[in-house]
């Protein structure tokens, strides 16, 4: 895998986030539901460029709502998460996993 | 409709959001996003809440998108530019939009200026210490002139002036002097005041007097302490229009002796004293052993005629000043009447005086605005200040805007090959431009530090005269003023550099630039006027700081006929209810006296009414026997009351007869003591000792002549008049002169001691040694001095620079053609005299218009010299000459350089 399909912690969480939310996902409710699962609070302004950075390596995908009246006639952007985007968390969790692996002596259960 | 503006975001805040994000479907869905989230917040919060939030969010996405936009690569688009996904596409096109452009030039700019770190440290410091400079200044000048008075409608307060208007009345006036009767122009009587409240009713709304010229000995309950207070009649804070913040204001009949007594505090006073207790109103604190009734606290920030001022009291407790001078007046404009018709209807009013020789004086009065009473004295002054900065800082923007056309000058290359390659002539303006931007820029917020600094220092640095002291600082409007300078000053340095690249010969330009001599012609000469302009500019500020420098030390260079030196004063107040004899008085001050005398390290210790450089002076009209007074003569001496050990604590000596005498005025008859220019004035021949002076019923004889003492600064000396204090007639409150070994301020614990030893009553205040008193006097000059020798300075300094940048940027520019030169046998000398004549020329040139340019300037300066002509010749020569050697040297370096030239390196260069 090149180096820019590595994903950050950050990235992981907002991939998981969308997953986690389904096929409504878009910047508040993702950045809710990573509040209400990590705990702590979230920048709106990582998020916002941590979702054009996966967008553009492929991992995401956008899709443009309708213009709604509550949002000041502006749409929404919802997210989905792609092939290559799950590849990549799958990847990140296997190796992650084999890194675990053997140290519940150290690390605790 | 109002429902529907309410839910809009704040506008700035998205308009700042649309700059910063780039401009695509991300941008509307985030703008969106952030849309539902300010209306959710809106309803289940407030609205106020919810457009905090939203600013605060918006500031934070803007960063967030400015930096990943500053630290990806030129191009980078953010989502804005991923191909869109279906239904919209907003984002069609190529063309990068202007905030990219912009981007991408600050990148550019940062990226070629750290190239060349000496360059840009130059231009930036150069522009920061003139920015600075200038800030500062704009600060004082904003504080005091510019701002409104803290009070209601401030433009509408009037404040009088009086002017005589019958031969009798101009005659007194004349009669004054010059001095007094300034202060009679603006002061008036209190029964002659009351005259104009009637007189001007149909005008002015709320006529008020106030004295702020006297102090009380007040006591908060831990002991009394003296302080300045100011006397206000009833009108004045109902004119003033500002509500106090605890209590009320004076009442009408508060104005009329006999009513209870009453005071309103400052807000420091209320804080400090009474820790901003609630319940102040209503408790009583002890002025001058009276008890005097709270009865209110102006706000926080509140100064009335001064800051100095912090207790106020009714005109009841100064009815018995009454027939005083001293009463200045001022008044609100009635709704609805202009200045013009106050100025019309109070010119066709006056009002009689009548002397005590029975002559009649006749008044009108003239509005002057309050503001201008109160700053009209130092505008000119900081007029002054503005232009000399504004020169400084103009010298400032040549010497960059050299650098500039300098280093435009070496890229012309670049900028061909740029051109050439496709750039519109714009497009590489906008470039230069915003290198010269980010110069200023950062020298702004440089020079800004430095204001904060600079501000400090003046008001600590500057006179207790300026008014509005207190209130001097860098604020919004200074803040406001760098900004727009850094903008104008950025586009200034830049257009000329920007304009002339942008014309760039595109065939000439690829030639091999360097073989270009100079820069041609018309590049030289630019540079050339560049230079003279700031020479003589730099000439000018020279001579007017040179000026009063020299005004200033023939200021401190005068003979002030006493020795200050080892001189320790004070000022002391006795209770009027313990002290009521004169002999209770006189018995206390010689055991005082004798006491201090007893001290370790004292060597003499007198009293006197009052001590030099006090700031106060007590003057009499008296008559010389024999003597026959000329029409209009002004025959006013400056009276003292003395005890025998104040010659000899002054070192004051006499020259003709003796001093005082302990027995003088006791045991003994009265006498006087005169000083040496009063005694050759009246007695012409000689002969003032055994002649007789009265300054009221009886005569008295003249025992002595002592030498003058001039100690009022750069004001007029009145002739003196020594009496001995034995024999006065004067109050409570005496002045303390303390003759010591060693440092004077190391006595003041030892005096306050032995003084509260012999009654904890007596109010001891101002204790300092005497040239402290006498450095204050000539804070004014010295303030002036100061500034504008600094301002020359830095003038001669810039320009000096200039000079030795312009020199050897052209010598840099012609050393291949020197190399050449000598290669083909020139003589050295002969580059070197060629180089220092044009160095010597611009010189010349500038040295004569800036002379030309002093000669008008230096005129201002007029009423602020002492001794010294404001035209001084050598001044002027001293000036010249300093300039002139500065800028050969600045010359001669490149000029040695240019002879030195080794033809092999010369020719290897391109």
């Amino acid at each position: 895998m090149s180096r820019d399909q590595l994903l950050g912690t950050f990235e992981q969480m907002v991939l998981l986030a969308i997953l986690h939310i389904g096929k409504d996902a878009y910047g508040p409710l993702i950045l809710e539901r990573m509040q209400e699962r990590a705990g702590r609070s979230v920048s709106r302004g990582s998020l916002y460029v941590t979702l054009d950075r996966l967008e553009r390596k492929g991992m995401l995908q956008s899709t443009i709502g309708e213009p709604e009246p509550d949002r000041g006639g502006r749409p929404k952007r919802y997210v989905t998460v792609t092939e290559k985007g799950v590849g990549a968390l799958r990847e990140a969790r296997d190796s992650l996993t084999s890194l675990w692996a053997g140290l519940d002596g150290v690390l605790g259960k | 409709m109002r429902g529907e503006t309410e839910r809009h975001p704040p506008r700035v805040a998205v308009a700042l959001l649309q700059l910063a994000i780039p401009q695509g479907f991300v941008r509307e869905a985030i703008l969106g996003d952030l849309h539902e989230e300010y209306c959710r917040r809106s309803v289940s919060s407030s609205r106020f809440r919810a457009r905090l939030w939203f600013r605060i969010t918006a500031f934070k996405l803007c960063v967030k998108y400015l930096i990943e936009r500053a630290t990806h690569r030129p191009g980078y688009l953010g989502a804005g530019g991923l191909p869109s996904p279906a239904p919209r596409d907003n984002n069609k096109g190529i063309r990068l939009p202007m905030f990219e452009t912009v981007l991408s030039d600050i990148r550019y700019a940062v990226r070629t200026l750290r190239k060349v770190p000496g360059w840009t440290a130059g231009a930036v410091f150069t522009l920061a210490l003139a920015i600075g400079a200038t800030t500062s200044i704009f600060s004082v000048v904003n504080s005091v002139l510019l701002k409104p008075l803290g009070y209601i409608e401030p433009d509408r307060l009037v404040a009088l002036s009086f002017t005589p208007v019958n031969a009798n009345s101009e005659a007194v006036f004349l009669e004054f002097g010059e001095q007094r009767a300034a202060h009679f122009r603006t002061n008036t009587t209190y029964p002659n005041f009351e005259e104009w409240l009637e007189a001007t009713t149909v005008v002015i709304q709320d006529l008020a007097a106030f004295d702020d010229s006297w102090s009380r000995d007040v006591n908060f309950g831990a002991g009394a302490e003296r302080m300045k207070v100011a006397f206000v009649s009833a009108g004045a804070f109902r004119a003033l229009g500002l509500p106090p913040s605890l209590g009320r204001w004076f009442l009408d009949e508060e104005d009329i002796p006999g009513s209870p007594n009453a005071v309103i505090l400052s807000f420091r006073v209320w804080q400090n004293r009474f820790g901003t207790r609630q319940d102040v109103v209503g408790q009583t604190i002890t002025i001058e052993e009276m008890p005097h009734t709270i009865v209110g606290v102006m706000p926080r920030g509140f100064s009335f005629p001064t800051a100095s001022s912090e207790i106020w009291l009714p005109m009841a407790d100064a009815s018995r000043h009454s027939g005083s001078w001293n009463y200045e007046v001022f008044g609100r404009l009635k709704p609805g009447v202009t200045f013009g018709q106050a100025e019309a209807l109070l010119a066709s009013r006056s009002i009689e005086s009548t002397r005590r020789d029975g002559t009649v004086l006749t008044y009108a009065a003239t509005p002057t605005p309050l503001h201008t009473r109160f700053v009209g004295d130092v505008t000119l002054m900081l007029l002054i200040f503005l232009s000399a900065v504004s020169a400084v800082l103009l010298i400032a923007c040549v010497n960059v805007m050299n650098l500039f056309l300098t280093r435009a000058t070496h890229r012309e290359r670049e900028h061909v090959i740029r051109g050439a390659l496709g750039a519109r002539r714009s497009r590489l303006m906008q470039q230069l431009l915003t290198e010269s931007l980010i110069v200023c820029a950062v020298g702004a917020s440089i020079g800004l530090l430095l204001a904060f600094a600079l501000t400090d220092w003046l008001v600590v640095l500057s006179p207790e005269s300026i008014p509005r002291k207190e209130q001097i600082g860098v604020d919004g409007g200074a803040l406001l003023f760098t900004l727009a300078l850094a903008l104008v000053v950025g586009l200034g340095v830049g257009i000329a550099p920007a304009f002339r690249a942008s014309k760039a010969d595109l065939a000439g330009g690829l030639n091999d630039s360097s073989l270009g001599s100079s820069g041609g012609v018309r590049r030289t000469r630019l540079r050339d006027a560049f230079v003279v302009a700031q020479l003589a500019l730099a000439l000018t500020l020279l001579v007017c700081g040179g000026v009063l420098i020299r005004s200033f030390a023939a200021l401190m260079g005068l003979e002030t006929g006493a020795d200050p030196r080892h001189v320790l004063v004070f000022d002391t107040s006795l209770p009027e209810s313990k002290y009521q004899t004169f002999e209770d008085r006189r018995l206390f001050n010689e055991e005082m006296q004798s006491r201090l005398r007893a001290l370790s390290g004292v060597q003499t210790a007198s009293l006197a009414v009052y001590f030099p450089a006090s700031g106060w002076f007590h003057t009499v009209d008296f008559e010389v026997e024999g003597y026959s007074v000329g029409e209009r003569e002004e025959i006013v001496a400056e009276e003292k009351q003395v005890t025998p050990d104040y010659f000899q604590t002054l070192g004051i000596a006499a020259i003709e007869g003796r001093l005082l005498n302990e027995g003088d005025g006791v045991t003994g008859p009265e006498v006087f003591v005169v000083g040496e220019s009063l005694a050759k004035k009246y007695w012409s021949s000689g002969g003032a000792v055994g002649g007789r002076i009265r300054t009221d019923d009886e005569w008295l004889s003249v025992v002595g002549v002592v030498n003058d003492v001039k100690y009022r600064g750069d004001q007029k000396n009145f002739p003196q008049l020594y009496r001995p204090y034995a024999a006065g007639t004067f109050k409570w409150s005496m002045d303390g002169l303390l003759r010591v070994e060693g440092d004077p301020s190391q006595y003041a614990g030892s005096v306050r001691q032995t003084i509260a030893a012999m009654d904890p009553d007596v109010v001891v205040s101002d204790l300092r040694p005497l040239e402290h008193f006498l450095w204050d006097a000539v804070s004014e000059p010295r303030f002036r001095a100061l500034l504008l020798g600094c301002f020359g300075l830095v003038a001669v300094l810039l320009s000096v620079v200039g000079v030795y940048g312009v020199m050897a940027y052209a010598v840099a520019q012609r050393t291949r053609e020197f190399g050449i030169r000598k290669a083909l046998g020139a003589d050295q000398f002969r580059t070197l005299r060629e180089v220092v004549i044009r160095g010597l020329g611009l010189t010349g040139l500038g040295v004569c218009l800036g002379s030309l340019g002093a000669y008008a300037a230096v005129g201002v300066l007029q009423s602020y010299l002492f001794n010294v002509r404001a035209r001084d010749p050598l001044t002027f020569l001293l000036a010249v000459g300093i300039l002139a050697f500065a800028s050969i040297l600045a010359c001669g370096i490149p000029a040695f350089r240019a002879a030195k030239v080794d033809p092999l390196v010369a020719l290897r260069v391109s």
